[in-house]
């Protein structure tokens, strides 16, 4: 965080007025990326990340607010700044790859070169080098409709790459591949961008996606950041009941707070269970939203005593890496992963345990 | 370039109001096409108020009042019997292409281009020398057929000049419209709801009543109120036919009124206000009815439809096909072609005396005709030019501008709106007088083809630019491209086929025109569709039929053209 930031994002709004009245795409949105940083904007459909995105690219004007690229305003409402996007010096990869299809393979990286005033002498050979680090060097002289998906999505990827932009956007540019591809792709990528350096911003609803990428990820809930950090931190320190639903997935339920301490203890559906991740500002009969992440609870071994829930094991099943099991208490569903097969009792049932430091409480409605 | 503020403000104004110098040129040039529009019309309807009001006045007790509700009452068959027969036809075949086994695979290509291949002009004339009771060399050849059963006829058995003929004739020109909506609507129904009734125990019949029909109603509406209005605006047909027939349609009626000694400028101009208010309301109607048919269960994924099979029926559908391709475009041309092979027009064919020598007449000898060709070649040539310049530089600078082009869409939209024979018609009582006397000009004629022909441009400019899809021209900006390099190295030639299909669907409209070349074109400035109907009513029939085929190979060989590049531009794109 030492080195001024690459794009910085001020309070960008952007509503669309249709027919039937207006959505807020962005809702007084602010952004830091620093240079060589990867930031993963994630979030379901509708939440604004392509926007934010297009915002940044110049391809749709926000209706207020600020956005610096390099130290240069590029959209300013207040002075009335827009800077086209011919003009923002970024490179962006789209969803369908956008190859042009009447130029060869070579031509279209070219493309961008020779726009920044280059000859094409010059240009050539730089595209040729591109290409080559994508690992298509042979396929210069093919037409995109002559390639697979995935080698489009790496022409794409050469294209971006070969002018030496600080900043490249992606917009959800694995999604149309096949799950090998884009693991094969998501690797090739990390590696380019630490190779050369350049700043990413890469949009996706994709959750293991953003893990695996983001330097940093920015959760985004219809129009708003609702939490940017580090992967880590987003998956274990949630900072909403939102960001903890939508990273990873959870066991969800009610409760009442009966003591506040170095610990909180809550009293719900499964017992009462203690907490030591919860907010600040916690008071006793507050109602409150308590998660714990099925792969947190583990078969309790015979003395362990903390958090311990107890049902009936009434389904397991088998998903290779994993395995999920369903526990049927009196308080509701509870689902648990291992790694490992478990047995129930004698009786069916089984007992679990959850580290009190990776039970999430969160104040009701947050 | 915006890092300063204050150089920035400026540099904002221009791109956030989508008006650089250049589409400010642009915006001009089609103002003035939209002036060319309203002027005529207004104009006319200035100059000639007095004669409007007189007309309305002598409409119960003047010399009109007897022949109006006439030409009326036939126009009123005409349309609705053409379009009754059209629409059964038009939406069978369009089912049989889109849902059945019997797909017609070329042939459905063909078949909405019929009326570009074959001009109507030619089309019509081509059915009155096969079908005319005395001389049609159909009817001569039924008559030897029906002598061999003892059936002895000297005219007949068929008469074209008669409200059937019309009616018939003008619905062969009418499939195609009902074909084109019927075929888009079907595309858009999911083949999943009909599946599911298959699946729900119906079977391909009731499938087809019950959920079929009824999901593409909206669609079925549309083009019957398409057919109607361009039933109403087809001039081709009933002036070539309808002379002899002695019937009246409003279109003919019109036009007569005006040749008339002295013209009846009055009349004329207020019989064209109804009509093209008549036209307006039925646009109305079928926007309010078409405009649920665009949400109906749109499928994004575009599986083809478990095709219904039809058994021994294929063979009647393909008849049916077969049949009206030859209906509409390979009987009239074998007419055509056997009259203007031979010196004077004869039933009986004498294979000795075939000749050339219409050909030569027409192509070199006659100054009328010769001149003819030249001003519809040229014409079409710059009409078609100067309209996709325009469309086209508009549909691709402005596409991701919804507001500006939602404006332009309704400017070059509307003279699709307005009857041809209108247009005619305020452009004789327009442009006849100062300030801009150019009646009897080949101005005049283009002026009037770039207006009638726009739409047709608009559109094939508009499918053109979307074919291209946002993302590629936004690429383009993204990897430092200007505007203007953006449209020439990336927008332009991916629109390029879809430009060039448009460019000679004008050309060949233009060459083929009839309606507002009939009002005004002249001895001073003849083009075909004029030279065809005067040669035709002079009587020199193998020579209309000559001129007839000339225009149909031009038509034909362009549209042969039209089909390769669309085709080899979709295996580039898909490939």
């Amino acid at each position: 965080m030492t080195a001024a930031p690459r794009v910085s994002v001020r309070n960008l709004t952007k509503v669309y007025r249709t027919r039937r009245g207006s959505h807020v795409a962005l809702d007084n949105v602010s952004l830091d990326i620093d240079p060589a940083e990867f930031v993963v904007l994630l979030g379901p459909s509708g939440c604004g990340k392509t926007t934010l995105l297009r915002c940044i690219a110049g391809l749709e004007e926000p209706d207020s607010g600020e956005i610096l690229i390099d130290g240069k305003v590029v959209f300013s409402s207040r002075d009335g700044i827009y800077v086209p996007p011919e003009k923002r010096n970024l490179s962006m990869v789209f969803q369908s790859y956008a190859l042009w299809p009447h130029l060869s393979v070579l031509e279209n990286v070219i493309y961008p070169i020779r726009n920044s005033g280059k000859s094409q002498r010059e240009a050539a050979p730089l595209a040729q080098e591109a290409l080559e680090k994508v690992g298509l060097g042979k396929f210069s002289a093919a037409y995109p409709g002559q390639l697979s998906g995935g080698q489009q999505q790496r022409v794409a990827l050469a294209r971006a790459i070969v002018s030496g932009d600080g900043l490249v956007l992606f917009d959800e540019p694995l999604s149309n591949l096949d799950a090998k591809v884009r693991e094969r792709l998501r690797l090739e990528l990390l590696s380019l961008q630490t190779q050369i350096g350049f700043a990413a911003v890469y949009v996706t609803h994709d959750q293991v996606e953003a893990l695996a990428l983001a330097d940093r990820i920015a959760v985004m809930d219809v129009g708003t950041v609702a939490q940017i950090g580090a992967p880590e931190q987003i998956y274990d320190h949630p900072a909403s009941r939102y960001v903890a639903d939508f990273v990873g997935s959870a066991n969800e339920l009610e409760g009442i707070v009966l003591s506040v301490g170095a610990k909180l203890l809550v009293k719900t559906a499964f017992g009462e269970i203690e907490s030591a991740n919860f907010p600040a500002s916690m008071s006793v009969g507050q109602k409150v939203a308590v998660m714990i992440r099925p792969e947190h609870c583990n078969v309790a071994a015979l003395g362990e005593s903390e958090n311990l829930i107890t049902g009936r094991l009434t389904r397991s099943l088998y998903l290779g890496a994993v395995r999920q099991h369903f526990l049927e208490t009196d308080g509701g569903e509870l689902l648990i992963t291992t790694q490992a097969p478990v047995t129930a009792d004698s009786d069916g049932t089984l007992t679990v345990t959850c580290a009190s430091h990776r039970v999430h409480v969160f104040a009701q409605g947050a | 370039m915006s890092v300063n503020p204050k150089a920035g403000t400026g540099f904002s104004w221009w791109t956030r109001s989508g008006l650089t110098p250049f589409s400010l040129a642009l915006w001009l040039v089609l103002a003035l096409i939209a002036l060319l529009i309203i002027y005529p019309l207004g104009l006319a309807i200035v100059y000639e108020y007095d004669n409007i009001v007189a007309s309305f006045h002598s409409r119960l007790d003047g010399p009109l009042s007897r022949t109006v509700p006439t030409v009326i009452l036939n126009t009123l068959i005409v349309v609705f019997g053409a379009t009754t027969i059209a629409l059964l036809i038009g939406s069978f075949l369009a089912w049989i292409n889109e849902r059945s086994d019997a797909s017609l695979g070329f042939m459905g290509q063909l078949l909405p281009l019929c009326a570009l291949i074959v001009p109507p002009v030619a089309g019509v004339i081509g059915w009155a020398v096969l079908l005319d009771p005395r001389a049609g060399l159909a009817n001569f050849a039924l008559r030897n057929v029906l002598d061999v059963f003892g059936i002895t006829m000297r005219t007949g058995p068929f008469n074209i000049y008669s409200m059937w003929g019309l009616v018939i004739i003008t619905s062969l020109y009418t499939v195609p419209y009902v074909f084109l909506v019927v075929s888009a609507a079907l595309q858009r129904v999911d083949p999943a709801m009909e599946e599911a009734s298959r699946t729900g125990g119906a079977g391909p019949l009731k499938t087809m009543m019950r959920i079929t029909l009824p999901a593409i109603r909206p669609a079925l509406a549309a083009s019957v109120l398409l057919g109607v209005i361009s039933g109403l605006s087809l001039f081709s047909v009933p002036a070539v036919l309808g002379a002899g027939a002695r019937i009246d349609v409003i279109s003919v009626y019109i036009f007569r009124l005006l040749q008339a000694y002295p013209a009846q400028t009055g009349p004329a101009i207020t019989l064209s206000i109804g009509l093209l208010v008549l036209v307006q309301v039925l646009l109305v109607v079928q926007n309010m009815v078409a405009r649920p048919g665009r949400n109906a269960a749109i499928s994004g994924k575009g599986f083809r439809a478990t095709p219904v099979r039809l058994g021994k029926l294929r063979w009647f559908a393909y008849a049916l096909a077969v049949f009206y391709l030859l209906a509409t475009a390979v009987l009239p041309i074998l007419g055509l072609l056997l009259v203007s092979l031979q010196p004077f027009w004869t039933p009986a064919v004498n294979f000795s005396t075939l000749t050339l020598a219409n050909f030569n007449f027409v192509l070199f000898e006659n100054r009328q005709t010769v001149s003819a060709l030249i001003n519809s070649v040229t014409l079409g040539f710059i009409v078609a030019s100067f309209n996709m310049l325009v469309t086209g530089t508009f549909a691709l600078h402005f596409a991701r501008n919804g507001k500006a082009r939602k404006l332009a869409d309704i400017l070059t939209g509307l003279p699709a709106t307005i009857p041809h024979t209108v247009i005619g018609v305020a452009f004789i009582l327009a442009f006849s007088r100062e300030p801009l006397r150019i009646y009897g000009t080949t101005t005049i004629l283009l002026l009037a083809y770039i207006v009638m022909t726009l739409s047709y441009a608009a559109r094939a400019a508009a499918s053109a630019a979307a074919s291209i899809g946002g993302e590629l021209s936004e690429a383009s900006r993204v990897a430092k491209a200007s505007d203007l390099r953006t449209l020439f190295r990336i927008s332009l030639p991916l629109a390029m086929p879809g430009l060039v299909a448009g460019w000679i669907m004008v050309f060949v409209h233009t060459v083929g025109e009839v309606t507002a070349s009939a009002f005004l074109s002249g001895t001073h400035n003849p083009v075909i569709g004029r030279v065809l109907l005067d040669l035709w009513n002079f009587g020199n029939f193998p020579q209309v039929a000559a001129l007839a085929l000339v225009v149909t190979a031009i038509s034909t060989s362009l549209v042969g053209l039209m089909l390769y590049v669309t085709r080899r531009s979709q295996r580039v794109t898909t490939s």
